[in-house]
């Protein structure tokens, strides 16, 4: 395997009983590359992030994380291969403060450091610092005091998609970043991924054309638990069975 | 975190309780009684309120402790300090199973496996009569002799029981605030996410399993000593259910909350039981009072209170702050 590869799949598949979510998948995710999967809801996209992070065990195939094979580890153990992830309906702990939030995900690196019930929290030094660059780089130290649940829509974006950097991972996945968002909120986390993509191998789904195509080096189109295509913008942009297939007019219309 | 909320408060408050019970009480073995309970329905909470498992399975605990000590301290006669380690540890052990069986499955199955593993230690304990006692259970079981001759002044037992109430109450205390405690709460809050950030969730929830099952047989180790007796009533569902209403009526938000709540149920059926003897019909009702208007306990009422007088300014100036 080429060592600029970060993650790989072959032949990767989940079924449930008859039902096939996701088939045959083969994926090479190039290392500090954004790369990003786009396809019509039901095409297999979250389902491939499940099998990814470990939420589900997958039915078929192979996944190798750095050249190590990750297929049959469990979600937390990928979480120490290198692997995060952020959730496409915010996923936090609501009644835990922001700052806490983080810690525990930065925390979540050595997790059975944490089992001692003698340790104090905040003796964990490395694990406070990351929270708080973190908290400084999605913009949320204004808010470190308040409970997650309590904070607007874009600040728990936000906090979403920190919990899954926090884990320092060398891959980061994250599932429809920019839902719900408004408009400013979307072009501070466009700027937000194309700078993770620098250190971090970032993989994405997205529907919000814009941002797909601005920033990705690379598109995977899914359908029906399927890749159609794969390829830079440019390409995928022009490819007709694309156009007929998923985007139609959406690919023409905002390029911002 | 409210004032008092903060654990040096919270052993503060613990310590005050342990000095003013022999004022208001004149029974030392209704006063030892509160702390045992205050000191299980602690261990319960930290399942409960800081975990967010519903255990039915705190009496097998419990009922082990008080075998433990009966049978150890009548037939073999091992020292009573070792008696209390081997049921800490035994505690430990059988929690580690239950639990570690138990958290397979989650919400109503989960609570199901545990009130089916209280049922199967019952029976264990009603079958293998020879060694529990059976129906009779365990008669004569001794107080421990620390140099001075047994503690038959129940007061004098009482500060014995004390002390232990103190250390593991400040061990808990210890655990709640650690990394342990505060990863338990992110699972209790979020348990998806916790094993999304990395967390081998049901490690985790087996260890507060152990730790609260070790404190639990512990505690069952000095009720068997206080009234002398090892009955096979600990070891039966309807001391589960005991100790989950008491942790229920003190609240989840606070350890000590658990203290309020054993002491509100072990005073209010002393009293209850003197003026009715269907008094449980009265603790029932109290109950459904909690949970229809009081889901936070007890510890929610003093919370409310609390803020109202001692709090306002800070509580306004937090308002202000977010406008």
């Amino acid at each position: 395997m080429s060592p600029d590869i970060a993650l790989t799949t072959r032949g990767l598949g989940v079924t449930y009983g008859k039902f096939v979510a996701l088939a045959d998948m083969d994926l090479d995710i190039r290392r500090n590359s954004v790369h990003s999967i786009i396809g019509p809801n039901g095409a297999g996209k979250t389902t491939m992030f499940h099998a990814l992070t470990g939420r589900v065990m997958p039915s078929h195939g192979q996944i190798l994380l750095n050249g190590t094979d990750i297929t049959k580890f469990r979600d937390d153990e990928r979480v120490r291969q290198g692997i995060a992830r952020s959730f496409q309906v915010t996923s936090l702990f609501p009644t835990l403060p922001v700052s806490e939030n983080l810690r525990l995900a930065a925390q979540g690196k050595t997790p059975w450091a944490a089992l001692a019930p003698w340790r104090m929290a905040e003796a964990n030094r490395p694990a406070m610092a990351t929270a708080a660059e973190v908290m400084e780089r999605m913009n949320l130290t204004a808010v470190h005091n308040r409970p997650a649940g309590e904070l607007s829509h874009g600040q728990q974006r936000r906090l979403e998609v920190g919990m899954a950097m926090a884990a320092k991972p060398s891959v980061i996945l994250m599932d429809e970043p920019t839902s719900g968002m408004g408009v400013e909120d979307i072009e501070e986390m466009k700027r937000l991924i194309r700078d993770l993509g620098r250190d971090h191998t970032v993989l994405f789904i997205e529907h919000n054309m814009g941002i797909v195509m601005n920033i990705s080096d690379t598109i995977t189109v899914m359908r029906l638990g399927r890749k159609l295509t794969e390829g830079p913008p440019a390409a995928v942009r022009e490819n007709p069975d694309v156009q007929s297939a998923y985007l139609g007019s959406m690919i023409t219309g905002d390029m911002a | 975190m409210l004032l008092i909320n903060r654990p040096l408060v919270q052993f503060g408050l613990a310590l005050l309780t342990v000095l003013a019970l022999p004022l208001f009480l004149r029974s030392g073995i209704l006063a030892s009684e509160v702390l045992i309970y205050a000191l299980i329905a602690a261990a319960c909470n930290l399942l409960l309120g800081y975990t967010g498992l519903l255990s039915f399975g705190q009496g097998i605990f419990f009922g082990l402790g008080s075998y433990v000590a009966g049978i150890f301290l009548t037939r073999y006669g091992v020292p009573v300090w070792m008696v209390l380690i081997m049921a800490t540890l035994l505690g430990a052990a059988v929690a580690t199973l239950v639990g570690w069986l138990s958290i397979r499955r989650q919400g109503v199955y989960f609570v199901m496996l545990t009130l089916a593993f209280s049922q199967l230690f019952y029976f264990l304990a009603y079958t293998f009569s020879d060694l529990t006692g059976g129906d009779n259970g365990l008669m004569d079981v001794p107080r421990p002799d620390l140099g001075a001759g047994p503690m038959n002044n129940a007061w004098s037992f009482y500060i014995f029981v004390a002390v232990s109430f103190l250390v593991l109450f400040a061990l808990m205390l210890q655990a709640t605030q650690s990394t342990f405690g505060r990863t338990l709460i992110a699972v209790r809050d979020n348990e998806e996410r916790a094993a999304a950030i990395g967390f081998p969730v049901k490690a985790f929830k087996t260890a507060a399993f152990a730790i609260s099952g070790a404190v639990t047989a512990y505690g069952g180790a000095l009720k068997a000593m206080l009234i002398g007796v090892a009955p096979l009533a600990n070891i039966e569902h309807h001391t589960s259910e005991m100790i989950l209403i008491m942790t229920i009526i003190g609240g989840s938000t606070s350890l000590f909350a658990s203290v309020i709540g054993a002491a509100a149920y072990m005073i209010l059926a002393d009293v209850l039981s003197q003026i009715w003897p269907r008094w449980l019909l009265l603790l029932g009702l109290a109950l459904v009072c909690v949970a229809l208007f009081l889901q936070k306990g007890l510890w929610g009422l003093i919370e409310k209170l609390w803020v109202m007088f001692f709090q306002k300014d800070q509580s306004l100036e937090k308002k202000e702050a977010e406008h």
